[in-house]
Order: structure tokens, then C-alpha cells, then sequence
């Protein structure tokens, strides 16, 4: 490939191999299906590399995959046909600020913490990001559509993302909004329609994105409460209060027991609420005022801020309890706030029903709607049982789906989950919309929009529910292990007291 | 598509006026409504049970969700992005489908593509709109404006930025101070230079107390005064209602570096014409602005000519695009639009719906 210098291209067998898997801990099993390991890994630059490599694979007619940290679970940043990993944590640098229109530009492969950190020195901070932000890139982020910390005040990706360069299939280079009004563009206005394409319309190179000063103030509180009950109408009570907060945060008991088990301390709650504030000092010290009163109102108890500073500061490690087993699992769905209670409840007899062990956290994203994020021990060494567990998240998700919720992320695993988010037309329209910008399907295909096995075929959707329960019924019956027994001072399956 | 505001020739037009439902969901916070819906309509009904739209209810209140759809109109700002980047969900009628742009009740992550943003900068040329769907939120405790009153436009331009970036304000609007006059008479009086910055806080009386004290600092030290002046409502104009004395030229979008710039030369050209000049320039913010060149009638079409061509040649070091050619000059635009013309054919494969709007390249 003549457009790549060779030390930025690799078919070294551990890089490949690195390359194969993302968050997810999939079986050995999943390779009968899916080509997840690249014939080549291939360490960009710059955009215009980008483009000749697209055009170059179309010629050789092999697919391409980008991939950023790889920190997302559902394969959308793995090959499921082989051909040309494009790792984009190569381009990682921080191009400018502009002060004048509070706007960064960056490349895509920019870690979102050395960014933070970056801004800072300047007086400024990006207030919206993964919980991944030590390791996930921005372009990984905003590729998911990118909600998370700091979404409750600030919105998602697609609200502070100005504009993007990204290289369409064709190998031409798209600016997706106008030079100048990014904000309010005057004309065509195509950000939205990449951030949140999960890579599959084209690469992106470089991303014009909101940043904004410094608070003077920033303070984060942490309430607990008897049980998830009483959490999930705090949440509901948070999000019909006037005045509206930074970001809002919660944890079950489990993850705590989770915690205490790994030998760390963490507080005997029935659940935890963190409220951060952030903002001029007088308009924080009265937003603390204000809800340190709604909390109170309801029974929950402020906790010190040594341990409100301790939760804020483990914002980004709520995977630390996969050291209990060899791997977690997570499903992520987006739940009415209303719908809270019954959501956690339903999803704790599901878990007992399939003899596992959970744990559950979330934050709210707007005023409507709770991300809720579970995940459960596991052990992919053993296939039958890691294969089996994963039919947790098929069976989680029906029950967001039930009470009004839905999914999050598609990828390459959860993609048949498009049919259960959108009507028959605009799922009908979804593909059109990749056939026509990448006809030949090179740039990540087969996956968001369709799931395809690397043999090209194609796996209806009712195949894969159909598999799913199947799975959820066998593992009802499989016997429990040690990653599926209670941890010291729990109960069987999470339950909640 | 069109209300009231655009112009067509031999073409069918679709009345969307008159598509005015609204339908309220308390426990979602979430508003769904017709095209033909204006905004002041959704904010008294949403108020009925305590809450309000996300959208910033002080601008283009007489507008409705279509005129947003249009090709123009969507830029009138809220908090964190514009009019389309608050909206969760429009359902749309195309000519080969029907679909919908996200979801009713989240934002569209992670969930397939997001259709929104690109379906409403499409100028209504990819399918007819018949719902919106429109987050609600709880009514402030208090909300409340304050009226600056600066000298200079630039003046105005760098406290308002500060004020913006302070964390206090919702929003932050910037206007010659005849503007306001315009509204309520209907007439322009004589070009004034004053210019008024109007910020609406809101929260609780402790919080308003200390907002209050940070801006008026603020605003004092880049030579601005509390104005004692509190005018009604802010409107934005509508033709109909203000009648042939006053031309919009059009929106010019730029940040708040060369927007001084645009108001001085504009205002000089107006009075060397014998016009009145007023303007109105949308959520002050530091990356974006927007003004609305007006000149009192009898139009003055050599004059009209000459803003035009202004704002079209000075483009460039304004940092700024002409609503009216916004794609004019921007060879960027050229595979935005080739990516869209491919969305059209799907959608509208026989080219009836706008046709107009993609027919710049």
C-alpha cells in the first residue's frame, strides 16, 4: 500500500490480535460467524492517507473498519470481515482553540482526558464525555452519538459537535457543515447524520467541537438511599425540580457489595444518588441548597464530601469489578425516568431467573430519560456459558423496551436491535441512506443497519431473537459457578433489598 | 411547503397552517405538535400544567414549526444548539416513504442514524413535515431580563460575550434600541446608535440576586448602563403584522468579532441613503451570531442591492455566511450537497418536493 509509510502498517499477528476484540469479552465461539481479525492494522495521520487507503481498499475490495479506544462492547469497532483495521489513535493531535468561538478543533484519535487536560491549561474544559474519558477518543465517542457525563446540562455529541471532516467511501473528502456558522448553519447541515453513524458512512478525520470556560465553582454531593426504589423517584424528583444541575449519577447496592468484595471500602447503602453542581459560586452554593432540601424530602442522607469526592473521582471506573470475575458484560438501554423503579426491578428478577450476578448504575441524560447501564460477572474462557449469559442483554433490553425505553448502541451484535428502535420504513430508509453513500459496503458494513456474518450473510433479525431466548432459557438451567454465587454479604441474583 | 413567507411559481403549494394540534405528555416532558402550530401556542398550553418548551420562547414566538422546517428559520438559537438540535423527532411524508427523523422521547444515540439536524437544514425538500416532538421542561421560579444599554455596538458585542460565558444568563440578544420601537409602533424611527443587550436569568431569588450583581459589573466595566427601560415581550418581526414599511433583507450569521464590523457598515450605507437602520442579533453566544438587517420603506432597491453585495463580498473577513446565497463561495458545501442530492433521490426520487433547493450547484 503505497500510501502508508511501513511503520505505520503492521500484519504482525499480536497487533491483529488486539485489534480483534473491543470492551466486550467475546468467545472464540464468535469467529465461526465473524472475520474479527484484520488482515492488517494500518496507523494514520492525516486525513488525506485516510482517503487513499479508502480508495485503495475499494480497489482491492477490502473492507475497512476505524477503530478509536475500542471501549464500547457491541463490536462496532471490530471487523467482522477481516480487511483493513484502521487504528485512529494514531491521529491524535489537538490542532487549535479558537477563543473567539469557544471551539476546539481536533483529530480523532485525541484521548477526551488529555483534551480535558489540554483545555484546562487554557481556561477552558469540555464538560460533556464518556465515562471511558482515561482511555475512549472523541471520534470513538461521537461516532456512538456520544452521551454521558455532563449530558444532563450540556447535551450530547450531536449538540456541541460543529462540524466534521470525514472521508465518504468514495475516498472524497466531506466537511458535513458550513465554515463559518457551525452552530447555526445557514445551509446543509450533515453533522448529526455522522455523529452517531458508529463509522459505518464514513472516517472521520477531524471534529470542530464546543468547549466553554472553566466554572468558577464545581462541587460534586452524594446522597444514599434505603433501596433502588427510593433512588429511581429521586431521580424523578430531580428531574421535575427548577433548577437543573451539572450531571446526576446513581449506583445500586451491588456494585458497592461488588466493591467491598474486591477488598475496597464502599459504603452499606441501598443505593447512592451523586449530584456534581457546577457553575458561578453563587448559583452553585443555592443549586446545593436547593437539592440537599429535595433529598432530605424523600429520605435521602447527604453523605461527606470526602465520599462524594471519592464517587465523583471513580466516575470512570465502574468496571473496576471485573477483577471479581475474568470479564462484565454490559447492556445499556435508555429508560423513561418514570419508568426507573420498574425497569431495576424487573431487570433483578430477570437475573435471578438466569442464576447471575449483577450490579447496576446509570445517570440521567436529559429530563426525561435515565441511561441504565448493568453488567454481570462472567467468564468468557467458557463459551457455552459466556454465549449463553450474553442472551442477558437481548432479554434486559425487552424490558426497556416494554416500559417505553430502548437500547443503546447497535454495533456489530446488538444491530439486529434497529428493528425494535425504529418503524419498518425508517430502518428501510437507514439502509438506503448507507447504500447510497457506500455502495459497495466497504466502510464498516454490516453492521448498525444490517448485522452480516463474514460469509456475507446477512442474519434476520427474528433469527437472532429467536437464538437469543433460546439462550436465556439454556442458561436458566445451567448450573451456577463461582462468578455466579453471591458475594460476601449479598444475595442470590443481586436482589435489592 | 410554505406559510407565509415564501414566494413560488408554478408549483403546487402544500398550507401546513392549519396542521395545529398539540398533545402534551407530562410524564414524558414532551410536547408532540402539527406543523401549523406556533410557538406561543405551545408555550400557553405547556404552561397550563407548569412547564414550558426547551426551545427559547423570547424569539420568533409568532412562528411556526414549519417556518422552523424552512430553510432559514431554524437558525433562530436556543440554549445549547438551534431550533434543530432541541427537537427530538420529526415525522415526515416523503414522496417514496414516510419516516421519522429520531425518536419521540430521547436524543437519537446510539440508535441509527440521526436524521434531524440534516432533515432540517433540507429546506423541507427531503418530505412534508406533520409532527414535531418537543421537550418540555419545568417553569423557572423566576425569570427575569435585564436591559443593558451600550454606546457601540462592539461594546455591547464583548460584555455580551462575557455575560454569556459568566454561567448566569439563558440568553443573551443584542438590538439597536430602535428595534424594540419598531415592534410596538410598526414604524422605524430615525436610525438611533444606542444598543441594548437583553439577558434572561433564571432560577430562585438568591440566585437572580447574585446574577444581577455579577452582570451589572460586568456590563459596567465595558461602558454599559442598566437600562430602566423593561420592553413587553420580545417578537420577532413578522411581515404581515409590521406591514410594507420595513424590509428584512435577510439573516447574515457571523461571530461576535465581525459583527461590529457589519453593523457599522451597514448603518453607514443606510444613512447615506436617507434610511432607517435597525437590527436584532440572536443569543450572543461566542461562537455564532445573527442579525436582521431592516430598513424603513419605501424600499430602496439600489440600497438593498448594495447590503447585499456587501455581506456577499465581505463574507470572508466578516467570518460570516448570507442567509439568502449561504452555500455562495463555500467550495466545502459542494460534497455536503452531492451527499444530500443521494439522500433526495431515496427519498424523492422524481425531485417535487423543493426542488429548488438543491438546484445551487
Amino acid at each position: 500500500m503505497d500510501a502508508v509509510k511501513p511503520n505505520r502498517y503492521s500484519e504482525e499477528y499480536l497487533e491483529r490480535l488486539v485489534a480483534s476484540h473491543d470492551l466486550a469479552p467475546m468467545p472464540k465461539a464468535a469467529a465461526l460467524a465473524f472475520k474479527m481479525m484484520p488482515d492488517m492494522v494500518i496507523h494514520p495521520k492525516e486525513a488525506e492517507e485516510v482517503a487513499e487507503i479508502v480508495r485503495t481498499a475499494t480497489s482491492w475490495g477490502l473492507p475497512v473498519t476505524p477503530r478509536g479506544g475500542a471501549s464500547w462492547g457491541f463490536g462496532g469497532a471490530v471487523p467482522n470481515k477481516g480487511g483493513i483495521m484502521l487504528d485512529m489513535t494514531s491521529m491524535d493531535r489537538i490542532i487549535g482553540l479558537d477563543t473567539e468561538r469557544g471551539i476546539v478543533r481536533v483529530q480523532p484519535g485525541v484521548v477526551w482526558l488529555r483534551l480535558d487536560e489540554w483545555l484546562r491549561r487554557r481556561g477552558y474544559f469540555v464538560p460533556y464525555y464518556p465515562s471511558s474519558a482515561p482511555g475512549a477518543t472523541i471520534g470513538g465517542w461521537i461516532s456512538t452519538g456520544g452521551v454521558g457525563v455532563g449530558s444532563y446540562k450540556y447535551g450530547a455529541a450531536r449538540d456541541n459537535v460543529r462540524s466534521l471532516q470525514v472521508v465518504l467511501p468514495s475516498g472524497r473528502i466531506l466537511e458535513t457543515a458550513h465554515m463559518f456558522d457551525s452552530r447555526h448553519p445557514s445551509d446543509f447541515d450533515l453533522t448529526s447524520l455522522f455523529v452517531g453513524s458508529e463509522g459505518t458512512l464514513g472516517i472521520v478525520t477531524s471534529i470542530d467541537m464546543q468547549v466553554y470556560p472553566v466554572p468558577e465553582s464545581f462541587v460534586p454531593a452524594s446522597y444514599s438511599f434505603q433501596n433502588m426504589d427510593a433512588v429511581s423517584n429521586a431521580l424523578n424528583k430531580i428531574s421535575e425540580a427548577k433548577l437543573k444541575p451539572y450531571h446526576v449519577a446513581f449506583v445500586d447496592d451491588n456494585t458497592f457489595r461488588f466493591l467491598r468484595a474486591m477488598g475496597k471500602h464502599a459504603p452499606e447503602v441501598g443505593g447512592m444518588v451523586n449530584i456534581i453542581f457546577e457553575g458561578p459560586k453563587a448559583r452553585v452554593d443555592e443549586e446545593i441548597k436547593f437539592f440537599d432540601t429535595l433529598m432530605a424530602s424523600i429520605g435521602g442522607k447527604r453523605e461527606s464530601d470526602e465520599i462524594a469526592n471519592h464517587e465523583w473521582s471513580e466516575r470512570s471506573y465502574e468496571l473496576r469489578t471485573k477483577k471479581l470475575g475474568t470479564g462484565a458484560v454490559i447492556g445499556e438501554a435508555l429508560v423513561p425516568v418514570a419508568q426507573t423503579a420498574i425497569v431495576a426491578r424487573e431487570t433483578v428478577a430477570l437475573v435471578k431467573k438466569m442464576k447471575m450476578n449483577l450490579a447496576f448504575n446509570g445517570y440521567l441524560i436529559d429530563r426525561g430519560t435515565v441511561a441504565f447501564l448493568p453488567f454481570y460477572l462472567t467468564d468468557e474462557r467458557r463459551w457455552i456459558k459466556a454465549i449463553s449469559s450474553l442472551s442477558f442483554v437481548k432479554k434486559f433490553l425487552d424490558i426497556s423496551n416494554k416500559h417505553g425505553g430502548r437500547g443503546v448502541g447497535l454495533g456489530l451484535f446488538m444491530s439486529s436491535n434497529i428493528h425494535t428502535m425504529r418503524d419498518r420504513n425508517t430502518v428501510k430508509l437507514l439502509r438506503y441512506i448507507k447504500e447510497s453513500i457506500d455502495p459497495e459496503s466497504r466502510i464498516n458494513g454490516g453492521k448498525t443497519v444490517a448485522m452480516e456474518t463474514r460469509y456475507g450473510i446477512k442474519i434476520p433479525p427474528a433469527l437472532f431473537r429467536l437464538g437469543m431466548n433460546a439462550l436465556a432459557l439454556f442458561k436458566r438451567f445451567y448450573p451456577r459457578d463461582k462468578y455466579d454465587r453471591p458475594v460476601p454479604g449479598g444475595f442470590p441474583g443481586g436482589e435489592h433489598r | 411547503m410554505s406559510n407565509d413567507w415564501r414566494s413560488v411559481n408554478s408549483a403546487a403549494r402544500i398550507d401546513l397552517s392549519r396542521m395545529c394540534s398539540i398533545k402534551i405528555d407530562p410524564i414524558r416532558k414532551l410536547a408532540l405538535v402539527g406543523p401549523g402550530v406556533r410557538l406561543s401556542s405551545l408555550v400557553s398550553e405547556s404552561q397550563k400544567i407548569g412547564m414550558m418548551p426547551e426551545i427559547e420562547s423570547a424569539a420568533c414566538i409568532d412562528f411556526t414549526f414549519s417556518d422552523w422546517a424552512d430553510e432559514t428559520l431554524r437558525m433562530m438559537s436556543t440554549i445549547n444548539s438551534g431550533i434543530d438540535g432541541i427537537l427530538r423527532n420529526v415525522k415526515v411524508v416523503a414522496p417514496s416513504m414516510t419516516y421519522q427523523t429520531g425518536y419521540d422521547s430521547f436524543p437519537a444515540n446510539g440508535g441509527g442514524y440521526d436524521l434531524t439536524k440534516m432533515y432540517m437544514s433540507s429546506g423541507m425538500s427531503l418530505g412534508v413535515p406533520y409532527e414535531f416532538a418537543v421537550p418540555l421542561r419545568p417553569i423557572s421560579e423566576m425569570m427575569v431580563k435585564r436591559i443593558y444599554a451600550f454606546a457601540k455596538p462592539a461594546d455591547a458585542a464583548v460584555a455580551g460575550v462575557k455575560i454569556h460565558r459568566s454561567g448566569f444568563p439563558r440568553v443573551v440578544k443584542m438590538r439597536s434600541a430602535g428595534f424594540e420601537q419598531m415592534l410596538a409602533s410598526g414604524n422605524i424611527s430615525p436610525s438611533s446608535s444606542e444598543v441594548q443587550l437583553i439577558v434572561k436569568l433564571e432560577g430562585n431569588q438568591a440566585i437572580i440576586d447574585a446574577a444581577e450583581k455579577a452582570l451589572d459589573e460586568i456590563a459596567g466595566k465595558n461602558g454599559g448602563k442598566l437600562s430602566e427601560v423593561q420592553p413587553d415581550a420580545p417578537r420577532f418581526i413578522n411581515p404581515a403584522s409590521i406591514g410594507s414599511s420595513v424590509w428584512v433583507v435577510g439573516f447574515f450569521i457571523c461571530d461576535t468579532k465581525g459583527l461590529p464590523a457589519v453593523i457599522s457598515d451597514i448603518t453607514d450605507k443606510a444613512t447615506d441613503a436617507k434610511r432607517a437602520f435597525q437590527y436584532c442579533v440572536g443569543d450572543l453566544t461566542p461562537n455564532t451570531s445573527l442579525m436582521i438587517p431592516i430598513m424603513q420603506g419605501p424600499p430602496s432597491i439600489p440600497l438593498l442591492r448594495s447590503v447585499g453585495s456587501y455581506l456577499v463580498g465581505n463574507r470572508i473577513p466578516l467570518r460570516g455566511s448570507p442567509s439568502w446565497n449561504p452555500l455562495l463561495g463555500d467550495s466545502r458545501a459542494v460534497s455536503r450537497v452531492e451527499v444530500l442530492r443521494q439522500i433526495k433521490r431515496v427519498l424523492d426520487p422524481k425531485m417535487i418536493l423543493n426542488p429548488h433547493t438543491m438546484e445551487v450547484f
